[in-house]
């Protein structure tokens, strides 16, 4: 455009290069009335007109670099979770996002959201309905954002999401793997997809796909900030357990959702079940579920005798026997929605209610970037005179100070016994 | 009766009888153009009609609606075109080898037998050499295969009996569910995620290749129709007076089972179990058009392909902006639409 | 056309059904099968049609060979609701048929249908005519291939009477007109007498008695083949008529 712009000016001087000078700004109007000045002043005119032309020349040049370096600069390669190599024409001016939206408020802060075009809303709105309340009071276009569909539900679409013309598509590692057909389409639509995986508890995955959301969004800094925290309060608790040579306690964790008369999930390789054994603890649930999540048999925890039990629970709606933890629990609160599961039958005889170390903690705490809050808490259970002066509440509190737009409050972890 | 009105009697007759085919097969691709230009405007995205004609007849249009339009939704709509003619068409071959108006490949059991061959690829494939996209296909097919053996061998491959098979055939159908349900409760969730996939069928999963390969199967097995065609006709007579007229049953029956499970395990294999089309589609065309099999046959395939691309377009507009399960939707719009033309007919048809 | 059988024998495993049976048909006759429930008489006349093994000799016009072109009726015949009288009659011409019926094929069908007088039914579908009409139909279709036999397997069982002479007669007719050789089997022995050139008596698969009506179906043979008493009149133009009394072995009532 530039060329062209450079080819048009050039031959407005080599015509006018007897007439008065035009201003470079009239460049496209030919005055006819000044069209013939005396002779004597053509010559100074000529070499004044000759350097004026140059110097024109010249800062188009630039001015033309200067396009073209930024033609350069907007598109950026990164790597994603899964180490997949991407580009992504930046800055972003429109984002579709899947999952993981509290890691994407941390990283891209909450005038990030603006950028966003559609995203998931039944992993947030459906999966943390009291969350998702408190964070669209604070984003604008939370409440009314499009919904391109849920993977589990056979309700992705791949056209919502192509019509919704995003620069990139931020999508977690489970909907990516779910979905090869869609995702053939997307990327056929020239969408650039960015893999975000926090679900495998892996210290590198939390770390790729913390930088590549900075990278694409523009907040490398923030990006890098949360990263160096993570990694950080990671491997200090990693180091702690290193010393404290402390024998293996076997851990029981269940998803505390459909209240005590049903076993809900158990993890074993990924989520709670990761942390557990990165955690140098036993994971119960390994080695007897047919797949990377699902129920336990009640007469197998029994026979096992866990050391040290932990219900996951949120703040679900229409789930009135879950374990209710989240912004709007109170101590008491989790503790009457935990107490029936210790009442299970058989379970009074337990090692770990016994002792008193059956805990309810946020479900939403795993697969985050601020699961090193639950990694703290569940040391300190497993390691408690290692991890005696590591307070995970003020940890997350902090965190959320510093990189949430909402307020911390309520309970996320929570022994029964008092 | 003068010798000259006697001629046209006959005549008269097989022409009328001739143009009335032609008058059905018109009728059906005109509907059936309908419903895929239907299936291409209808979609999650909800876009104008006047953008989607533009993008598909080859306007200019925007990049977004160009890629919707041509990577997802003709695909969809072509696939439920040619499924739903493959349905149709085995569907017609089954009832009429087997003198039975229950005959279906779904109520057969080969269906649920290309099924079980998918989810056994999905719940314990991991450790195949083949990759999972092309193990999963050529294991419906096989197994659709061994469906058809299995319905032939039981049924009593000497006699070969109508009854016999059909027998057979339900029988397997309930193995093959069984056995679907046992690897559905060893399946871990993801797998049993895309195994229900399987049984609720889904035209979302299509692609161009894949379409390319429905439509090169479709192609290959006409030749071999088109050879057997009176044939089938004559089976019509009961397998004695066929024999007499000089068609070897046995071999014919062999023939149209190959290629039964030809068209079923590819159906199946793209898009999962759909029931009711292979068993309502050949019933439509024999109301409309009688028993010969060369107006039969592909006025199945048209009404298969027909009430699939509807079913498409249906299950799309139900629940604007979501996809209900197509299988769902071709049995709950199939059965009233099928009773109301039982109810309607006046002459018998079986 | 004429049929010879000679030895022939058909068992079903180890149960012997037809027991070296000797026959002759000649060119232009009728013969007339008659026996009791069992006697094998269907079985004979599959295994002159070729649809069933069997041991023993069937030659057609001297020779082994069996004619392209055999019109057999079976038993109960598949009646095809939706298939229309010309798409019945056509298939009889199945060997001689393309995708496309070409104009010969349409003419045998008309020749044939007028034959019978039912061209007025051509376009009809077989669900919109009667039982009797249907037969008729069968039969269109087993003489449009121009066949040289005709086997036909109790084609008036289930016919009015008045349908039934319509068949007989022209079965009769064509037979003589075209020097068929036809195989009948019949349940009435009067009619096999009024139509049938020859009669063949079967019991339990052997041959009792064969040759002229007159002969065979005498008083003696029908209770030793059929183990019923019969009594036998004269009609006024003098054919012969048998009535059926009652049963050999009665059952006794006490």
């Amino acid at each position: 455009m530039f060329d062209s712009n450079l080819v048009r000016l050039q031959s407005r001087f080599e015509r006018n290069d007897f007439y008065a000078l035009t201003p470079v700004a009239e460049t496209l109007s030919f005055d006819h009335e000044t069209a013939n000045p005396p002779l004597f002043r053509m010559r100074e005119t000529m070499k004044l007109q000759k350097s004026l032309r140059n110097t024109l020349r010249l800062c188009l040049l630039l001015i033309g670099a200067v396009f073209a370096f930024g033609a350069w600069a907007a598109t950026v390669e990164l790597t994603d979770a899964l180490g997949r190599k991407v580009k992504v024409n930046t800055p972003v001016q429109r984002v579709v996002i899947n999952f993981n939206y509290e890691e994407f408020t941390a990283v891209a802060g909450k005038d990030g959201w603006k950028k966003v075009v559609g995203m998931s809303r039944t992993p947030w709105e459906g999966w943390r309905p009291a969350i998702f309340s408190r964070y669209a009071a604070v984003i604008p276009n939370l409440q009314s954002m499009p919904d391109v569909g849920h993977s589990d539900e056979g309700t992705f679409s791949a056209e919502k999401i192509i019509a919704l013309k995003p620069d990139v598509l931020f999508i977690a590692e489970w909907t990516f793997n779910a979905l090869k057909t869609a995702r053939e389409q997307i990327e056929a639509a020239g969408i650039p997809i960015v893999v975000i995986d926090y679900n495998a508890q892996l210290l590198e995955r939390h770390l790729a796909s913390t930088r590549a959301m900075g990278k694409v969004m523009g907040t490398k800094t923030r990006a890098e900030e949360l990263a160096s925290l993570y990694e950080r309060e990671y491997k200090n608790v990693l180091t702690r357990i290193a010393k404290a040579g402390v024998a293996k306690k076997k851990v029981y964790v269940e998803l505390g959702q459909a209240g005590p008369e049903t076993v809900g999930n158990s993890y074993s390789g990924t989520m709670w079940g990761k942390l557990v054994t990165t955690l140098g603890a036993d994971n119960l649930a390994d080695g007897k579920l047919p797949g990377p999540w699902g129920p336990i048999n009640a007469e197998a925890v029994i026979a096992e005798n866990p050391e040290v039990i932990f219900i996951a629970g949120s703040s679900w709606v229409n789930k009135p026997k879950a374990v209710k933890t989240g912004y709007e629990a109170t101590p008491d609160i989790t503790r009457q929605s935990l107490t029936p599961y210790a009442q299970r039958a058989g379970w009074a005889s337990l090692k770990a209610v016994k002792s008193g170390e059956i805990h309810a903690i946020e479900h939403g705490l795993c697969r985050t970037l601020f699961d090193f809050v639950a990694m703290q808490y569940i040391a300190k259970r497993l390691y408690p005179d290692a991890f005696r002066d590591v307070d995970p509440e003020a940890s997350f509190r902090a965190y959320h100070e510093k990189y949430l737009p909402v307020a911390y409050s309520g309970v996320w972890m929570l022994p029964l016994k008092p | 009766m003068t010798p000259a009105a006697t001629v046209d009697a006959v005549t008269v007759a097989y022409r009328r009888a001739a143009s009335r085919r032609v008058t059905v097969m018109l009728v059906a691709l005109a509907a059936l153009l309908l419903g895929v230009l239907l299936d291409a405007a209808t979609g999650p995205a909800l876009l104008p009609l006047g953008a989607v004609a533009g993008s598909v007849l080859g306007y200019p249009s925007d990049s977004a609606v160009q890629a919707i339009v041509w990577s997802i939704r003709l695909p969809v709509a072509l696939t439920a075109v040619s499924v739903g003619a493959a349905l149709g068409l085995s569907g017609a071959i089954m009832q009429t080898i087997l003198n039975n108006p229950l005959a279906s490949s779904y109520t057969l059991g080969i269906s649920a037998g290309a099924g079980f061959g998918a989810a056994l690829v999905i719940v314990l494939g991991a450790s195949l050499p083949v990759p999972e996209a092309y193990a999963i296909p050529l294991n419906a097919m096989l197994f659709a295969g061994v469906a058809c053996a299995g319905v032939y061998l039981i049924g009593g491959a000497r006699a070969a009996t109508a009854e016999g098979l059909v027998l057979a055939g339900i029988a397997l159908l309930f193995l093959f569910q069984a056995l679907t349900a046992l690897l559905q409760m060893i399946a871990s969730p993801e797998s049993l995620q895309q195994v229900v996939f399987w049984l609720f069928g889904s035209l979302q999963k299509s692609t161009w290749p894949k379409l390319w390969v429905m439509l090169a199967v479709l192609g290959a097995c006409t030749p071999f129709l088109v050879r057997d065609v009176w044939g089938l006709t004559a089976l019509k007579l009961g397998d004695a007076r066929a024999s007499a007229l000089g068609v070897n049953v046995r071999s014919l029956r062999i023939r149209s089972f190959v290629l039964i499970s030809g068209l079923t395990g590819v159906a199946v294999a793209f898009v999962g179990t759909i029931g009711f089309v292979g068993l309502v589609a050949p019933h439509v065309a024999r109301m409309l058009i009688g028993e010969d099999q060369r107006g039969f046959l592909p006025a199945s395939a048209f009404m298969g392909a027909v009430l699939l691309s509807l079913a498409s377009v249906a299950s799309k507009t139900i629940a604007p902006g979501a996809i209900f399960p197509i299988g769902i939707v071709t049995s709950l719009i199939g059965v009233p639409f099928f009773i109301w033309m039982v109810l309607r007919t006046r002459r018998a048809y079986w | 056309m004429s049929i010879n059988v000679q030895g022939l024998s058909v068992h079903y495993g180890t149960r012997i059904v037809l027991q070296d049976i000797n026959l002759y048909a000649g060119t232009g006759r009728v013969l007339g099968i008659v026996g009791p429930n069992g006697s094998g008489k269907s079985t004979l006349i599959k295994a002159v049609a070729g649809l069933l093994k069997a041991s023993g000799r069937i030659n057609f016009n001297g020779s082994e060979a069996r004619p392209k072109s055999v019109g057999y009726m079976p038993q109960d015949l598949q009646a095809p609701m939706a298939l229309t009288v010309i798409e019945v009659v056509l298939l009889g011409r199945i060997a001689q048929l393309r995708l496309r019926v070409s104009a010969e094929d349409l003419e045998a069908v008309r020749q044939v249908l007028q034959l019978l007088g039912m061209e007025a039914l051509a376009g009809r579908y077989l669900s919109e005519l009667s039982g009797g009409q249907r037969q008729m139909v069968f039969l269109a279709q087993s003489l449009v291939s121009q066949p040289t036999v005709l086997l036909l397997d109790e084609p008036i069982s289930a016919l009015d009477i008045c349908h039934q002479l319509e068949v007989l007669e022209v079965v009769r007719a064509m037979t003589l007109e075209r020097g068929l050789c036809t195989l009948m089997v019949l349940h009435d022995l009067n009619a096999a007498a009024r139509y049938a050139d020859d009669v063949a008596l079967l019991r339990e698969g052997c041959l009792v008695a064969c040759g002229d009506p007159v002969d065979v179906l005498t008083v003696e043979n029908i209770a030793t083949g059929f183990d019923v008493e019969a009594e036998a009149l004269t009609c006024l133009d003098g054919t012969g008529v048998l009535i059926p009394r009652r049963p050999v072995r009665m059952l006794t009532v006490a």
